[in-house]
Formats: structure tokens, C-alpha cells, sequence
């Protein structure tokens, strides 16, 4: 079968970051079959001398260069693939540098090596970036998604919230609800005005969908809110929290409690859930 | 109060807790007369469950008296006699609109958690895992029963045992539902994976439900002399015979119309090295579930017949025969059952005579006796199907 498939796998030139790095993962084990197959055949042709432990270095470098391919080409993690290459070419290059001073068989040949590896250094490094703001830009571009989750602006601190929830009342009543509910995650009269949430008919007379697409401040920069996700303290988390809370005391007049869950639905509960078997709370 | 704990692996102890409480209006408090230990829990027991904690109360096959209501359950009164369903739902959202209780979308306060495992969140469970909710369970003297004006179905009838109607609240439904599943037609040959309580009932209604020949398939002989009590027709004992082979034929070759999968994620194989390769899997947590009888229902099932699974999955399996089951047009339908919109036919039922779902049980034991219950059923000594406790 002849399909486009053919192309993605390489043999078409290689345009984009993507393609640059399969091609990049399949040239790996071209390069480790020699060091694997014939470690010294190999060292002899970079002008190294090949005594064992030279022979042992190239053997494990061999099998790194095929875990690469593995890792790029079948498991599709090209990203972190490319930057791992970046890092096996630094060390190659380390190791080159340490041949020449102490295992130099044919000086010209060696500084052959070393200038390949140091063009395959800016080839990756370059692949690498390119796929690192690519993925930057898949991510904080919302536009292609379907509207509900989570998505990271890589930019800057900030979480964007985009999520929806179907509340089974008018959206007269979804309305007053929404404003007369104690949120502690954002101000509901400042999201109505600024278009952060939105309210819709839901198909089927299944309620009103109640559309969220907020950006709250995130503070304490990204360790902070790293360390605020930790404990299901994020901005993101509170906002599903209540968003369910809202939801269950809408259409049921209470919110679920559990054993292990006794305020409701909560993030935090749910991170540090082993902390409290399901059994009645002495005095809840 | 007592309380069957769940105390990690292969261990349950009856611990002294907390009396329960009120914790918002629409609950209620019942003092459990009768709860059983369902194949589901052995799930538990045996550390296949995901997000268990030590100090777990188990249990959600339960009944009994209502001793104290919430200001918002309006239809219960103190000193009602109750059989309540294992999922918990909350009557108002767009689920339980369609009578989908087990799939309820408020009354899982751990959501997050499930849709992170599952997609979406199921219902909450009365003691089975934070996934479900992280509600306290039934294998105890008290229990509450949240959404106490949705879920509990009254008994009026005294001369109802409550080994009678004790099994309304699990598996019964989810045998019937999976007969039910398979919208049986006049002639309909079914064969049943799994002769177990829940495979018990699922034999019985298809039999109900019209079937005209019901295959139990089981290892056990005292558990294929129940089915063939139930209703079944003929039995097949798997560590004798190769399954598919034999379904076909006593077919005549074209394989049953519809498969009941009443076994779940710890299924066994006869041969050796088709059940060693799961049990590894499933041991090193590379897959959650051992699925023999999954496999060997779809591959069995006639060209565009159906397979309804109504054993428990918790994750993800391997070697799925999906070519079989698309090639072929299979259907399969599952879930966990919306036992709300069974309690009342079934309970007509049982008052009928059409069954009388206390040929079940094999044991009473008491409350405190129930690490010994997980311990017979388990190992299946003493010829033990179902355990019921009585706190």
C-alpha cells in the first residue's frame, strides 16, 4: 500500500520540527547498529584507540543511540526524545574530547567525529526548540479544542479554565442560582460582565449548560501554584469544586456528602483521600 | 457501633466506629437487619480496587429499619422496613431523569477522581473505594443512607423474609438487568459465564424473560447444581471441557443468541498458561483485570448476538477481541445497575411467586463472624454462594 504513511515515517523530506525528528530518531540506530555490531571496526574509523573499556563506552553508547529511536520513532515522544539527544550529543562529545587527550590514534579522523556530532548537536537542538514552541502554541491554543478542561498558558503563570456543566432547571432559575451561590473561587457578578461565563439552552430539554472560560490570577508564580495544585488548591480545582457543588445543590437542594467527603466534592479531600477511612466521624 | 473494615489485603476485621449521623437533610440512618457479601466485594478484599483505604467500611447489599430521617425525606417514616439499592443517586439530575441511577451525576462527591480513572464518574457506592464516593458501608450495625427519599424501597409485606427481598438491593437487579440486556426473544438459547449469586439470577430471568435453553458455565459442581436449580438447562464445567467448542455445539454450531458475563476481573482460565499470563499482568499491575470470560463470551456469541457484562472491571484489559466482536457485529451492554428501576417490579415479583431469591444463600453468620464469610467465600468452602450477615 502506498499512503501517506510512507512519508511519515521518513523517507519524505523532512519538513517541520516533527518530521526533522523522526528522521533525527531513525539516523540514531544507523548510528548505534556500527557501535553495537562492531564497536572497534567503529573506533578504529573515528581514530580512537580500541582498548576495552573504549569498546565498553561504545557498546552502551550504541544501545543509548537505539533506546533513542525506540523512544522518538515508536513511542512518539519526540519532544522529550530530541532533548535527550541534545544531552547524549553534549556527553558525546565529552567523550571525544577525552579519547583525544588520552586514546588518540589519528588526530584528523577524530576531529572528523567531533565535528559531525557537533553539527548533529545544532541539528537537535534545533529540532528540540522547534518541537518545545510547538507544543507551547498546540497548548495554549484553545480554538482547536472541544472547550471543556484545563489548559496551561505556557507563557506566562496564568491557567485558563475553559469547563461546562448542565444544570436540569430553566435558565432563569440556573441564572439567579449562579449569583446567589457562595463562590469563593471568583466574583459571579464580575464574570457575568466580563463574558467569562455564559448560559445556554441545552439540547433536548436537559437544562441550561452554564459555559465557563475564565483566567484566574494565578500567585506565587509557578512554584506557588505548582505547590497550590499539590494540595488541590489551584485556581482550576476550586473552580471545579464549586462548579459541582453549585450543580448538586441546584438540582437537589443539598450537596453530596460522603464519610471521606464530608464538605463535598473537594480537590483536596480527593489528593489526601488515604487520610480518612470511610467511617462516620466521631462528632460530624 | 460494629463495622466490617477493610484492613488492606486478604483482611477484614469487625472494628468498634462511630455511630453515623445526619449529615445533610435528604439523609437517613437505618439499623441493618440483614447484609450480605457480594462477589464484588471479594474484589476488594483481594486488593484489585483502586483507592481503598485501611478503616473502609464495606458492604452495599443491605436492609433494615429507618430509626432517624433528615427534614427533606418525605416519604420514609421511623420504624420503616427498607431494602436499600448500593448506588446512591440523587433523583435530580439529567441521569437519574432517564433512570439512569448508577451513573448519577451529583451524588459522587469524588467525581475528579472517577474521571480521571473512567472518562466521566458513576454514581456514588455504599463501601467500594474512594472512586465511588467514599461512603461508609453496610456490613455494620447502623448505616447511612444518603438521598434516603430516592433510594430505599419500603417492605410492607411481613410474611417477606428478609432473605427474600435483602438481595433487591444488588444482586438481583443486576442479574435480572442483564438478562434483561439481552432482549431475550422466543427460542433464545443464553449461556451464563459465572454461576455465582449474580449469575444465579441472571439464569432465572432469562428463563423469566423467555429464554427457551439457559447454559450455566461454571468450575464448581455444587454451584452448577444451583444453576440448574435456577432454571438452567444444561451446564458446562470449564475446567473439563473447551467452552466455545461446546457451545457450538450444543447450538448446533451457531452459538448462543446471548452471553452473560457474571464473572469480573478475577476470572480463571483452564489452561495454565492462558491464566498464568493475566494473573502476571494483573499481579505486576500491568493490566486490572483478568477477562477470560469476557473473551470467551464474545468469541462463543452467535454473529450478531449480544454480550452483556454485568461482572466488575476496574481499568483497563488486554488482548480485547475487538475484530471478533466488530467483524461480527456483536453488541455488547453493561454497566453498573440502576437498581432504583428494578426495586419495585422485581419486589412484585418476588411477591407473585415468579422467584424467590432467598435460594441463594448458603450461610448466616454473624456480624462478627464476617471475616470468616470473605474468608469461606473466597476459597468457596462449604460449599458457601452467599453469605448473609446478621449484626
Amino acid at each position: 500500500m502506498h499512503s501517506a504513511s510512507e512519508g511519515v515515517d521518513g523517507t519524505a523530506p523532512a519538513v517541520g520540527p516533527v518530521r526533522l525528528a523522526d528522521a533525527l530518531g531513525w539516523s540514531s540506530s544507523a548510528l548505534g547498529a556500527p557501535m553495537t555490531v562492531a564497536p572497534r571496526r567503529f573506533l578504529r574509523a573515528i581514530g580512537v584507540r580500541d582498548d576495552p573499556k573504549a569498546v565498553a563506552w561504545t557498546l552502551g553508547v550504541g544501545v543509548r543511540e537505539h533506546v533513542a529511536t525506540l523512544n522518538i520513532v515508536a513511542n512518539r515522544q519526540r519532544r522529550i526524545g530530541m532533548w535527550s539527544r541534545v544531552a547524549g550529543d553534549a556527553m558525546d562529545l565529552t567523550l571525544l574530547a577525552a579519547a583525544y587527550r588520552h586514546k588518540r590514534e589519528d588526530e584528523a579522523r577524530l576531529f572528523g567525529a567531533m565535528g559531525v556530532v557537533g553539527t548533529l548537536l545544532a541539528v537537535d537542538l534545533f529540532t528540540a526548540v522547534g518541537l518545545t514552541r510547538a507544543d507551547g502554541a498546540h497548548v495554549s491554543d484553545g480554538s482547536g479544542s472541544t472547550g471543556v478542561g484545563v489548559e496551561h498558558d505556557t507563557g506566562g503563570g496564568h491557567t485558563r479554565v475553559r469547563t461546562a456543566v448542565t444544570i436540569r432547571r430553566p435558565e432563569a432559575e440556573v441564572r439567579a442560582a449562579f449569583r446567589a451561590f457562595a463562590w469563593t473561587a471568583f466574583d459571579p457578578a464580575a464574570l457575568e460582565a466580563s463574558g467569562d461565563v455564559r448560559f445556554e439552552r441545552a439540547p433536548g430539554n436537559r437544562g441550561t449548560e452554564v459555559h465557563l472560560d475564565h483566567e484566574p490570577v494565578v500567585r506565587g508564580g509557578g512554584l506557588g501554584a505548582a505547590a497550590a495544585k499539590a494540595v488541590g488548591q489551584a485556581p482550576d480545582q476550586k473552580i471545579h469544586d464549586e462548579l459541582r457543588r453549585f450543580k448538586s445543590l441546584t438540582e437537589t437542594g443539598v450537596i453530596a456528602r460522603s464519610e471521606t467527603s464530608p464538605e463535598g466534592p473537594s480537590s483536596a479531600r480527593q489528593i489526601l483521600h488515604k487520610r480518612q477511612p470511610a467511617q462516620p466521624v466521631e462528632g460530624a | 457501633m460494629r463495622a466490617t473494615c477493610w484492613s488492606g489485603r486478604n483482611t477484614v476485621q469487625v472494628e468498634e466506629v462511630p455511630d453515623p449521623k445526619l449529615l445533610t437533610d435528604r439523609d437517613a440512618i437505618v439499623k441493618i437487619t440483614s447484609t450480605a457479601i457480594c462477589g464484588s466485594d471479594l474484589h476488594l478484599y483481594d486488593g484489585y480496587v483502586p483507592s481503598m483505604t485501611k478503616g473502609d467500611i464495606l458492604g452495599h447489599e443491605f436492609m433494615g429499619e429507618v430509626v432517624e430521617i433528615g427534614r427533606g425525606v418525605g416519604n420514609l417514616a421511623v420504624g420503616d422496613r427498607v431494602v436499600v439499592p448500593f448506588p446512591i443517586a440523587c433523583g435530580g439530575c439529567g441521569m437519574c431523569a432517564k433512570g439512569l441511577f448508577s451513573v448519577c451525576e451529583n451524588a459522587n462527591p469524588n467525581a475528579g477522581m472517577a474521571e480521571k480513572m473512567w472518562g466521566h464518574a458513576t454514581a456514588g457506592m455504599f463501601g467500594y473505594s474512594s472512586l465511588t464516593g467514599g461512603y461508609a458501608g453496610g456490613q455494620a450495625e447502623y448505616a447511612r443512607v444518603p438521598y434516603a427519599d430516592v433510594g430505599p424501597i419500603k417492605i410492607e409485606n411481613d410474611d417477606l423474609t428478609d432473605d427474600q427481598v435483602l438481595f433487591l438491593s444488588d444482586i438481583f437487579p443486576t442479574g435480572y438487568m442483564g438478562a434483561e440486556l439481552c432482549d431475550i426473544q422466543p427460542g433464545d438459547v443464553v449461556a451464563v459465564w459465572g454461576a455465582g449469586p449474580v449469575g444465579l439470577f441472571a439464569i432465572a430471568s432469562a428463563i423469566l424473560l423467555g429464554a427457551e435453553r439457559v447454559i450455566a458455565i461454571d468450575r464448581f459442581d455444587y454451584r452448577l447444581d444451583k444453576a440448574r436449580e435456577a432454571g438452567a438447562t444444561h451446564v458446562v464445567d470449564y475446567t473439563q471441557v473447551d467452552v466455545p467448542v461446546v457451545l457450538k455445539e450444543l447450538t448446533g454450531g451457531r452459538g448462543p443468541d446471548a452471553c452473560i458475563e457474571c464473572v469480573g476481573m478475577e476470572a480463571h482460565h483452564s489452561h495454565p498458561i492462558v491464566h498464568g499470563y493475566d494473573r502476571v499482568k494483573q499481579a505486576t499491575r500491568l493490566e486490572t483485570e483478568r477477562p477470560h470470560a469476557v473473551r470467551e463470551a464474545i468469541l462463543s456469541c452467535r454473529g450478531g448476538g449480544t454480550v452483556a457484562i454485568t461482572g466488575v472491571f476496574g481499568g483497563f484489559m488486554d488482548k480485547f477481541p475487538i475484530g471478533s466482536m466488530m467483524n461480527r457485529g456483536i453488541t455488547i451492554r453493561t454497566g453498573q445497575t440502576p437498581v432504583h428501576r428494578y426495586m419495585r417490579p422485581l419486589l412484585e415479583r418476588i411477591e407473585k411467586g415468579e422467584i424467590d431469591p432467598s435460594f441463594v444463600v448458603s450461610h448466616h453468620l454473624a456480624l462478627d463472624d464476617a471475616p470468616k464469610g470473605y474468608e469461606m467465600f473466597k476459597h468457596k468452602q462449604d460449599n458457601c454462594t452467599k453469605v448473609v450477615l446478621k449484626p
